[in-house]
Parts: structure tokens; C-alpha cells; sequence
């Protein structure tokens, strides 16, 4: 290192730093290290598609067997609710009050910890139970976590085999599978379990005189083992076990129930017993669209099971599901015989991965773009020197990241695209200061460099915190967008860190060894700019009408562009729709509907969605849901069951191999799956994986006040009303249910006690009549599931309320007595659900769009709502605070508020950070107003990011807006240079005119190259439809800002220097 | 000529997209047309309660689920899940899966898939 006695004195941070670094070795090993942490960092960092958002929730399930909704709302879920209502960190509670039954949902506040939260709800629970009402049976807890969504699903279908042994198949199947390491939850959808079905016939029964007890108390009795004891002899020991457990369909069917005439009577003598399915609670289907690239069977539809398999918390999803489907691969053809077809249905290993590469090539290719644009402009050995500090600053980026537990996701990679633009600036202004000083005839190169470094050290370390200082408030975005989206206020500040420290090491040390510094003729096209730049600031300068007539200018473009939103040109939106490898069809035939008629319905939606050429496989289930995903589980899909539901899952081809977005392939096929739902009068959703967060309902109001039968009216009449007539709208829901029916079987309590038979004796061998009993399970040793016995009577003798004269009770003396003589059965409407919000009745009406931004659907409801009144009821809307209970009340809710919250979010976000940034230019500049003159930069962004919007037919998204708050940062940057050079000058003794002049000359190289590389970094970008958003506000943004600053900073400057220094000169900021 | 042009050109255009080239779509499989006979069940036989009588013999079991094979607007069979009552001399009652304004495909059954386009030889049921 080269001793010079002023050194230290005279340099700053920087200057010092690349005097250090600039000759040593360390520089090669820092250099080394960076890139191996980086490369191993790419590799081990776990990939997933989006950032893991964490929101613990849990669905506490408790039973109150026999009490309608409203005793169920009153005794369970309100003392429930008021239990859990102390609980920190709980976002909102939903309740919902069914029949016998009281489901509560607690959803914790985006970021709480999991297991931490999860514990304390059980703990809360538990410790306050004595606080439910006696007769309610014990909670179930069910936690509701990303981890359960599985990553891998595997679809077996076979036109051959029955349900059970497919469904033992997959059981066997995915005892295997789940060796794979990281695996956690498993289980198996559709088939049908193994069941000892005893079916009973009543007119057997009667002549051999045997009840349903008598039968059940006679299979409890027999199907018994226990371990009695030991024999000991001749020093060994030996167990013995006492009873005789039942083992086959064979052995029930020969138990002895009773005697008839001194006869045995044997079970088989008065049912059937069989070994097998039992009564189909639910189908589940695979189908084979147009795309489909594997062996095609020759049915259209098989029937199917599919294998669910998610990932433990924190495991690379890429290595889990390829370590799953490597010991598929060995188990075809054993475990799995070759009649059964095997389909990989869902693989979000594979998904992230090739999300992932997909953004490593894009960034690739930005990189070489801004490498590209560097040669032409620096020359290539700058062009060189800039080239390796990308890498280098990139991968340090992702080292952090795996060091900080973070994933590498979608956005971590459009966070690194981001920053690619902005890194590259400050190696850039140093080594073309660099280069500025060795054009000097006989320098020193080593001095020469520290002392360019040092130059303009102040002011670099000024716009990489301008930089870092506008993303940092993003930080603060609350909700699930918060944590979606941090990856860019993490990554881009950690970006311009590393890219400034690169910049005061490695390039000047490239710099030294590579560098020549003889200039070469300007080049013809930046002689002409600059030529022409002076010419037209000359004249601005010395003509005062064309400077008004400038300003006018400017004003009218920026009101121009604050009027496209205004004027509905450029619409607002959250984010817009994903193009994506797979939606989802969910189905909800009307009340009452049967299986077969679910069925019907599922199989007329995957005729549709066969016809689709690029649909490879669907999934049809009826009777149930298929494998849920994140989306769905926020939705509360899994408390979905029943014969009304229905779910069509379908996969596209990869969308990296087809020409049409999967949004466009969902436009096509809504209308024929609309009329479809039409003709079935069945609910149809279509369901999107969102590109962000997700909600329960893209539009949703809910409903509150004080009667619950009002709320049910209001909730229809908008429904049906203003929801349906409104545009863009599609399948608008309620949760007030269709109309019903439920029969009531009201015993006669007289005639009962008369007749010697207790009511609880009549509901039990109702259940056994029409439910049907479990009691107790054979002993298979083979059955990787309990099989249980069941007892129930042929489905021909329980059609409808006449069959229930079939049933007889025996009474303690013996006497058979019908049960028509003391019970009558009554139909009403069944009782319907209670909604629950937060501890308030609620009724939602939902809704999804066909297109477009629910914000302005949502507006023009709103407008509605506020000058007519629903069912002679004025509603109070609001969208933020909680309507009160004591009037009828609307809250608007969904993407709408979700958008509404993170535009608030985002534009305090940018207001903070505009304050930071004056903040430190008034610590800079010691003065008010120059950083007035310097923000100017800011507001002109707009007059590109509006009509860049409009251009390219975009919304105006969170994304763009994001694109606004780094716009902030970097238009600051060029400002500051221009000023800071301007100040240089007019130290240096030039006039102020030629100072104002010639700063903007001098900086005109490289402010076009950075806004360049900015623009040509985020233009692979543009084609993505979420980021699309953010590249068009940066491109357009950058281009109207970095055109517009090149005059308006230095006239502002000039005009307010002009006016300041009018009376007296004196008095230099700086 | 234009033969080997249109190769050359079929050739380069296969080697510009082969980074991203979908694996084809596999071909349908062969579903020969079968000559079968149809039932209407518009104007078959409904029980007391309203629920259609079919003949037994129409029913099959696909893997384990039972069901008809219903014709389809196509002219295919298709494999149709329904819920099975009362049986009685070789009839069958339906509690729930028909609605009453399909067609029955009839048997033979063993070389029917679900899809199988049918050439409808005779249509019973209809008055």
C-alpha cells in the first residue's frame, strides 16, 4: 500500500475503504468467499412459490347432540366465543352454530407464532371447559396450517378394481411414500374403507322375534379378547389371551342371537353380512383431458383415490416431493399393480422449482441486457468491471437471505430483478469518475482511483440510503400482504448495501488493473444529445417566457395524468389474476340434493373441462372436496362435506409450454359451466389460485344487526337483488341456505310410558334404522384401517317417513309395539345455520368476479346502497371500522377491503419514506428547499406511471405501487447528482448559469445510463401478470422522470437561487 | 422442393421451441362404436313415490360403484352413479341419480366403456 502522510486525513468512508481494498488480496478473497456463500446459498436456500405467509388458525369442532342452531349459537359457540375473546394476537373469530353442532374458527394475527398460538387456544379451551354447557361432547381442535396443504397429490384410478381395494392400495401406497423425508400430514381421498356392513331385515327379525339390541348386545359380547393372565411352566411363561375376537364377514354371520323354537337363530339367518363398502358417502373420479401426455385409458372417467402429501414446516419443497416421487417410481408395478394408473396431479416441488429457474433465467437475461447497454455506452473493459460486481453483489444478496431463514420464492427473485437496475448505479458512477480521472495525463493509478472514489463518495452513500430509505416503510404493510411482499424491503436494502460496498472494493481494484484511461471520441449519439441538451437549456435559461411556458407545461402533463385514473382509464386493483397450472370448480348442488344428483352435476362440469386443449388431467369429486390447497383452506373448505358438495379440480399444461393464460382458459369455459349450473340450479364457483394473499370471497358483504330472520332477508334481497343485477359480478352466494326439509319424529310421551318404552329407546333404534350403527371393529390382521361393523337395515325399507310403520320396539315384557302407535312424524323446514363474526350475527353475500377490479363493482354497490334502502331497511355501510350491532349494517369486505387496507398500507409507506428522504437532504444539504428542488423528481414519476398504465392496459396494482416507492428512491438519486454537481461547479468559480449548464451536460451520460439500466433490467418483468405492474411504473416512471429532472431540477434550482440571492450573494449551502 | 422447405422450415421451427416443447398429447385410445339398443325411460314405469323402475340387467358396477350407462348428447355411454331401492322380478326401483329424460344404453356390457360411442340400433321405451 503506497504511504501518503495526508491520506487519512483528507478521505471519507469511501475514499479510505478502496484505498484499503484496492491494492490487497483480500479484495480476490472477499471476492471468492461471496460467490461460493452465494452459489451454495442458490442451491440450499428451500424454493417455494410464494413467501410463507404465516396465519394460525384453528376450527374447534364441538358436538351438542339434539340441540337446533339457536341453542347451539346460545349455549356453545357464545360461551366459546366469550372464552376465547381475551386472546391476544387473535385476528377474528367466525363462529357458526349448526344443527347439533357449534363450529368455531379462530383466525390469529398474520405473523403470530404457530405452535405458540395453537397452545394457548388448547390451553384456553381446556382450562375454561367447565364453562360449556353439560352434554356437550368433547372439542375437537383442529389446527389449520400451511403445512397441511399437501405438495404432492397422486391420483390411482383403476376401471377395475372396487373402492376398497383401491382405497387399500392407496393406504399401502402412502405408508411407503411417507418414508420419503420431510413428509408430514398424509392421507388418502375417495375409495371406500373396509366395513363389516350387517344388513338387517325387519321381517326376519319379527319372525324369529330378535330386536336390533338384542343382535348388538350379542356381537359386543362375543367380540372380546383380553389378555388373562399367564400360564408359567417349566420356566417358561407363556400369555393367554381370553375371548374370541371377530375376524371375518364368516364367523359374524354364525353368531348365535337367539333361540327360535329350541333352534339357534344365527345372524345370517336375519341379515345379510358382507365384506365391503357399505353405503357410498362420497365418489371421487379422475378424467383425462385433451393435453394429457401419459398411457390414456380407454374409460373416459376412472374411478379414484388420490394420495395427499404435505411438507414439514421449513423443508425444501423441491427435495421433498422429488424424494416422494422417486419411491412412487419404485413402487409401480409392486405395491402397485399394473391395472392401477398412476397420475402425479399436483407436484408444488416441481412448481416452485420451475417457478424459481424461470426468474433465474429472467434475471439472467436482465443482466445481460444491462451488460449489453454498459458495453455500448462505458466501452467493454468498464463494461467488465461493472459485469462482475453483479454476481457478486446478487448472490451475497441470497446468502443473507439463507442465512436470515428466508425461502427463495417469486418474489425474492422480482425483489433481485428490482435491484438489479439500481445495484449497477453506483459501480457505474465509480468507475466512470474512475475513468474521468485517469484520462489525466501521468497519474498515479492507485491515488488516482481513491481519489475519484472519494469524489463522489458523499453523495453515493446519499442515494443508496435514499434507496434503502424508500423500501424500508414497506416493511410495515400489515395483513397477509405484509409478509407476501416483504422479501422486497428485505432484499433490495441488503442489495444496495453489499452493491455500495462492492463498489468502494472490487471496482476499484478491477478498476486498477483493467481500466486504460485514454478517451476515445465521443461517441456521434451522445455528442448530438448533449449538444443538444445545452442548446435547450441555454434557452430556458435566458428566455423567461418559454420557461413559464415550460412550467404551464409540466403541470398541465402532470394534471393530465392524475386525470386517467379519474376518468376510469387506469383502474386500481390489488393484483391482478395469475396465470397458473391449476383453478379449482367448486360445486354446491341446492339442499336436499342427493350424491348422484352432486354427481351429475360434477360429471357435466369435467365433460366441459375435457373438451379444453390444454387440460391434462381433472379431478372430479362429489360428496366431499378434493386435496385442499391455501386458498381453499382460508376459505374454510375443509369443514365442506356432505352430498351437496362438489369440487372439480383441474390441471393445465405448464404454462411455460402453452401459448394461453390460464386466465383466458377460464374466461372461455365460465359461460358453458354457467349454464350448466343454471340448468342444475346449482352453485358454481370457480376458483383461482390468487396470485397474493387469499380471501374467503373476491366481493363480500357482511351483514349485521339485530335479528338474525331480518339479516336472512336482507342477506337474499341483495343477493338476489342488487348483487346479481350488478356487472362483472359471478357466482353470487349467500350463506343463507335454500329452504329445506326435516322430518321430526315426536313421540307421544303418554303412550310411551303406557306402553313400557322410553323415548331414548325410540331414537336409538331410529339410528339404527336409518343412520345406521357402528359397533365395535373386526380383527383383520392385514387392514391398514379399522374395519368397522355395521349395522343397518336394506336402503329399500328406509325411503321415506311410511316405512318408518316397519319399525317395531320391544318392550320390557316382551310385547312388540309399532312404532306408529306412539310416535307421529312431523316435517318442517329444517333449522337453519347461525353465522358468527367476531361475536355478532352475521350473513355474508358473496361474490367473485368475471373480470375486471371489484373495487369499482364495489363503489357503484356502494352508491346504491347509500340512497335506497334493502328490504325497508336504510343500511349503514362502512369499510374499515365494525358497524354497530344495535342497526342493520353493512361491511364491505374481500379483496375489496384486503385492496383498499394495502393502498393505505402502501401509501403511508411512501408518505414515511418521503419523510425519511427529505429528512436526511435537509441533514445533507443543511438547507429546507434544495430538497424541495430535489424531490420535484418524485411527483413527475407520475406523468409516466399513469399513462404507462394506461399504454399497456394495466391495473394500477400493489405491485405498481411498490414501483412507485422504489421510483421514489432512484429519481432522488439523479437529482442529487445533478444538484450536487451544480454546486461543484458554482464552488469551482463558474457562473451560475454555466454552472447550471454544465452539470447537466456532465451528468447527462451517466443519469441515461442508469435510467437505462433500470428500465432495460425490469423489462423482462413486464410480461409477468403480477410484477407487470411494477416493471411498467418503473419503465415509465424512470423514462418521464429521468426526461423531465434533466431541466426541472437545474431551472428549479436556478429559479430559487435566483430568487434567493437577488438582494445579497453569499451564503453557499453544502 | 417445397417439400423439403416446408421440412427445413418444420425442422427449425421444432428446434426454436424444443426448450420449451410441451410432450405431446397422447392419442385417444380406440373406442370401437357399438351397435347397441337404448331404453327411453320417459315413458317407463315410476313407483307410488315417483321413483323410475329400470330393468336389473341394465345396472352395472363400475369398479366397486353402481350405476347405467346413460347416452350421452354425443351418442357416447356414460358411466352414471345411482342409488338402487327395491328390486323385484329382474326390475329395478331408483331412489336417486335418474331424472327421467335419459336413455338407457342396454346390454351387453363387456366391451361398453365410459365414452364408447353407441350406434343406437333400437330405441324401447318409447310409446
Amino acid at each position: 500500500m503506497t504511504e501518503r502522510p495526508d491520506a487519512n486525513a483528507r478521505l471519507n468512508i469511501a475514499g479510505r475503504l478502496t484505498r484499503y481494498f484496492i491494492d490487497s488480496k483480500l479484495t480476490v478473497l472477499i471476492l471468492l468467499t461471496a460467490l461460493l456463500a452465494g452459489l451454495l446459498a442458490l442451491h440450499l436456500t428451500p424454493r417455494t412459490e410464494n413467501p410463507q405467509i404465516v396465519v394460525p388458525a384453528a376450527n374447534i369442532i364441538i358436538a351438542k347432540p339434539g340441540a337446533t342452531p339457536r341453542e347451539v349459537k346460545n349455549l356453545v359457540v357464545d360461551p366459546l366465543q366469550a372464552i376465547l375473546h381475551g386472546m391476544r394476537g387473535v385476528h377474528h373469530i367466525y363462529g357458526m352454530a349448526l344443527d347439533s353442532e357449534g363450529i368455531v374458527t379462530v383466525r390469529f394475527d398474520v405473523g403470530q407464532n404457530r405452535i405458540n398460538s395453537l397452545v394457548r387456544l388448547y390451553n384456553k379451551i381446556m382450562s375454561n371447559y367447565n364453562r360449556m354447557p353439560p352434554g356437550t361432547l368433547r372439542p375437537i381442535i383442529q389446527p389449520l396450517d400451511v403445512n397441511q396443504v399437501p405438495i404432492v397429490t397422486i391420483t390411482l384410478s383403476s376401471s377395475q378394481l372396487n373402492q376398497v381395494t383401491l382405497r387399500a392400495i392407496g393406504i399401502d401406497v402412502l405408508h411407503h411414500l411417507r418414508r420419503a423425508p420431510g413428509t408430514s400430514r398424509s392421507y388418502v381421498i375417495g375409495g371406500q374403507r373396509r366395513r363389516i356392513n350387517i344388513t338387517l331385515h325387519p321381517a326376519l327379525m319379527r319372525r324369529y322375534n330378535v330386536t336390533l339390541v338384542d343382535i348388538q348386545r350379542v356381537v359386543e359380547a362375543t367380540n372380546i379378547d383380553i389378555p388373562s393372565g399367564e400360564f408359567i411352566n417349566a420356566n417358561h411363561e407363556a400369555t393367554i389371551h381370553a375371548g374370541g375376537m371377530l375376524r371375518s364377514a364368516r364367523e359374524i354371520g354364525s353368531i348365535v342371537v337367539s333361540l327360535y323354537n329350541h333352534e339357534p337363530v344365527y345372524l345370517r339367518d336375519v341379515a345379510t353380512v358382507t365384506d365391503g363398502g357399505g353405503s357410498i358417502r362420497n365418489v371421487h373420479f379422475i378424467g383425462f383431458g385433451r393435453a394429457y401426455s401419459g398411457l390414456r385409458p380407454r374409460n373416459l372417467e376412472l374411478p379414484a383415490v388420490t394420495l395427499c402429501l404435505a411438507k414439514k414446516a421449513g423443508t425444501n419443497a423441491v427435495t421433498v416431493a422429488n424424494g416422494i416421487l422417486s419411491r412412487l417410481k419404485m413402487l409401480e408395478g409392486t405395491v402397485i399393480p399394473p391395472s392401477v394408473h398412476v397420475d402425479v396431479t399436483r407436484n408444488d416441488g416441481q412448481r416452485a422449482d420451475s417457478a424459481v429457474n424461470l426468474l433465474i433465467r429472467h434475471l439472467f437475461i436482465a443482466i445481460v441486457t444491462v451488460v449489453a447497454l454498459l458495453i455500448i455506452f462505458l466501452g467493454w473493459r468498464a463494461a467488465a468491471i461493472v459485469t462482475i460486481t453483479i454476481p457478486v453483489i446478487l448472490l451475497v444478496t441470497l446468502g443473507v437471505d439463507y442465512v436470515a431463514g428466508q425461502t427463495i420464492n417469486r418474489i425474492t427473485l422480482f425483489a433481485l430483478i428490482l435491484s438489479l437496475g439500481l445495484l449497477v448505479d453506483d459501480s457505474i458512477v465509480v468507475v466512470e469518475n474512475i475513468f474521468r480521472h485517469y484520462a489525466e495525463r501521468g497519474v498515479d493509478r492507485i491515488q488516482a482511483a481513491v481519489r475519484a472514489v472519494n469524489e463522489i463518495g458523499r453523495p453515493t452513500n446519499l442515494a443508496t440510503l435514499a434507496v434503502i430509505l424508500a423500501f424500508l416503510p414497506m416493511l410495515s404493510v400489515t395483513g397477509m400482504m405484509g409478509p407476501y411482499m416483504a422479501p422486497i424491503p428485505k432484499n433490495v436494502p441488503v442489495a444496495m448495501l453489499t452493491s455500495l460496498f462492492v463498489a468502494y472494493t472490487v471496482a476499484p481494484w478491477a478498476a486498477r488493473l483493467w481500466l486504460k484511461g485514454h478517451h476515445g471520441p465521443e461517441s456521434l449519439a451522445t455528442r448530438i444529445l448533449r449538444r443538444g441538451y445545452e442548446r435547450a437549456m441555454r434557452a430556458l435559461l435566458s428566455r423567461r417566457l418559454l420557461r413559464w411556458g415550460f412550467l404551464v407545461t409540466i403541470i398541465l402533463l402532470l394534471a393530465g395524468a392524475m386525470a386517467l385514473p379519474a376518468w376510469r382509464i387506469v383502474n386500481f386493483k390489488m393484483l391482478p389474476r395469475n396465470n397458473n397450472n391449476s383453478f379449482d370448480i367448486s360445486v354446491r348442488t341446492p339442499a336436499g340434493s342427493t350424491l348422484e344428483d352432486t354427481d351429475r352435476v360434477v360429471e357435466e362440469i369435467g365433460d366441459v373441462v375435457r373438451q379444453n386443449p390444454y387440460v391434462t388431467t381433472y379431478q372430479l369429486a362429489a360428496g366431499g372436496v378434493g386435496a385442499i390447497n391455501f386458498s381453499g383452506l382460508l376459505r374454510g373448505q375443509t369443514l365442506k362435506a356432505g352430498p351437496t358438495v362438489g369440487e372439480v379440480q383441474v390441471e393445465l399444461v405448464r404454462k411455460s409450454e402453452r401459448a394461453i393464460s390460464s386466465i383466458d382458459i377460464v374466461r372461455a369455459l365460465r359461460p358453458a359451466i354457467a349454464e350448466i349450473a343454471h340448468r342444475n340450479d346449482a352453485m358454481v364457483k370457480i376458483e383461482q389460485h390468487p396470485p397474493g394473499p387469499p380471501v374467503r370471497a373476491t366481493v363480500m358483504a357482511e351483514v349485521f344487526g339485530p335479528h338474525y330472520r331480518k339479516l336472512e332477508q336482507i342477506g337474499n334481497a341483495l343477493r338476489y337483488g342488487l348483487f346479481a343485477h350488478t356487472r362483472h359480478l359471478v357466482g353470487v352466494d349467500s350463506s343463507v341456505p335454500h329452504r329445506s326439509w326435516q322430518y321430526t319424529i315426536a313421540v307421544n310421551r303418554r303412550q310411551a310410558a303406557l306402553d313400557g318404552v322410553t323415548p331414548a329407546q325410540v331414537a336409538q333404534t331410529l339410528k339404527g334404522f336409518l343412520a345406521g350403527i357402528n359397533d365395535g371393529t373386526v380383527h383383520i390382521a392385514h387392514a391398514k384401517e379399522p374395519v368397522p361393523i355395521r349395522f343397518r337395515f336394506p336402503i329399500a325399507d328406509r325411503m321415506g317417513p311410511q316405512d318408518l310403520n316397519k319399525i317395531f320396539l320391544t318392550n320390557p315384557e316382551g310385547r312388540e309395539i309399532p312404532l306408529s302407535t306412539i310416535a307421529t312424524v312431523v316435517r318442517h323446514p329444517a333449522p337453519r345455520p347461525i353465522f358468527q363474526k367476531d361475536g355478532r350475527e352475521v350473513v355474508y353475500v358473496t361474490a367473485g368476479m368475471s373480470e375486471g377490479s371489484p373495487v369499482y363493482p364495489g363503489i357503484a354497490m356502494w352508491q346504491y346502497l347509500k340512497h335506497h334502502a334493502v328490504e325497508g331497511v336504510q343500511l349503514r355501510q362502512s369499510f374499515l371500522q365494525d358497524p354497530s350491532s344495535l342497526h342493520y349494517a353493512i361491511r364491505w369486505s374481500g379483496d375489496m377491503r384486503l385492496t383498499l387496507n394495502v393502498f393505505r398500507d402502501l401509501g403511508s409507506a411512501f408518505g414515511v419514506a418521503i419523510i425519511l428522504i427529505y429528512m436526511i437532504l435537509v441533514g445533507y444539504y443543511r438547507s429546507f428547499m434544495i430538497p424541495f428542488i430535489v424531490m420535484i423528481a418524485i411527483p413527475l414519476t407520475l406523468v409516466g406511471v399513469l399513462p404507462g398504465h394506461a399504454l399497456m392496459h394495466q391495473f394500477f396494482t400493489a405491485t405498481s405501487m411498490i414501483g412507485v416507492i422504489a421510483l421514489a428512491g432512484v429519481v432522488v438519486r439523479n437529482s442529487l447528482l445533478l444538484i450536487d454537481f451544480i454546486l461543484e461547479y458554482e464552488r469551482a468559480g463558474h457562473s451560475r448559469i454555466e454552472a447550471v449548464v454544465q452539470a447537466g451536460s456532465v451528468r447527462l451520460r451517466p443519469i441515461i445510463l442508469t435510467a437505462f439500466a433500470i428500465m432495460l433490467g425490469t423489462a423482462v418483468m413486464i410480461v409477468d401478470p403480477v410484477f407487470g405492474g411494477l416493471a411498467i411504473s418503473l419503465i415509465f416512471g424512470t423514462l418521464a422522470s429521468t426526461v423531465l429532472t434533466l431541466f426541472v431540477i437545474p431551472l428549479g434550482y436556478f429559479a430559487y437561487t435566483s430568487f434567493t440571492h437577488r438582494p445579497a450573494k453569499g451564503a453557499q449551502p453544502g | 422442393m417445397i417439400r423439403y422447405r416446408a421440412l427445413l422450415l418444420s425442422a427449425i421451427l421444432l428446434l426454436g421451441g424444443c426448450t420449451s416443447q410441451p410432450p405431446a398429447a397422447s392419442p385417444q385410445p380406440a373406442r370401437p362404436t357399438l351397435d347397441r339398443a337404448v331404453l327411453s325411460l320417459s315413458a317407463t314405469r315410476r313407483t307410488a313415490s315417483g321413483n323410475i323402475v329400470i330393468p336389473t340387467n341394465t345396472i352395472i358396477s363400475y369398479a366397486g360403484l353402481p350405476g347405467v350407462f346413460v347416452l350421452s348428447h354425443h351418442g357416447r355411454a356414460r358411466f352414471r352413479l345411482i342409488k338402487i331401492g327395491k328390486a323385484l322380478d329382474g326390475q329395478s326401483e331408483i331412489l336417486s341419480g335418474l331424472r327421467g329424460d335419459e336413455s338407457l344404453v342396454l346390454p351387453p356390457f363387456q366391451a361398453v366403456l365410459d365414452g364408447s360411442p353407441i350406434h343406437i340400433t333400437r330405441t324401447e321405451g318409447t310409446p
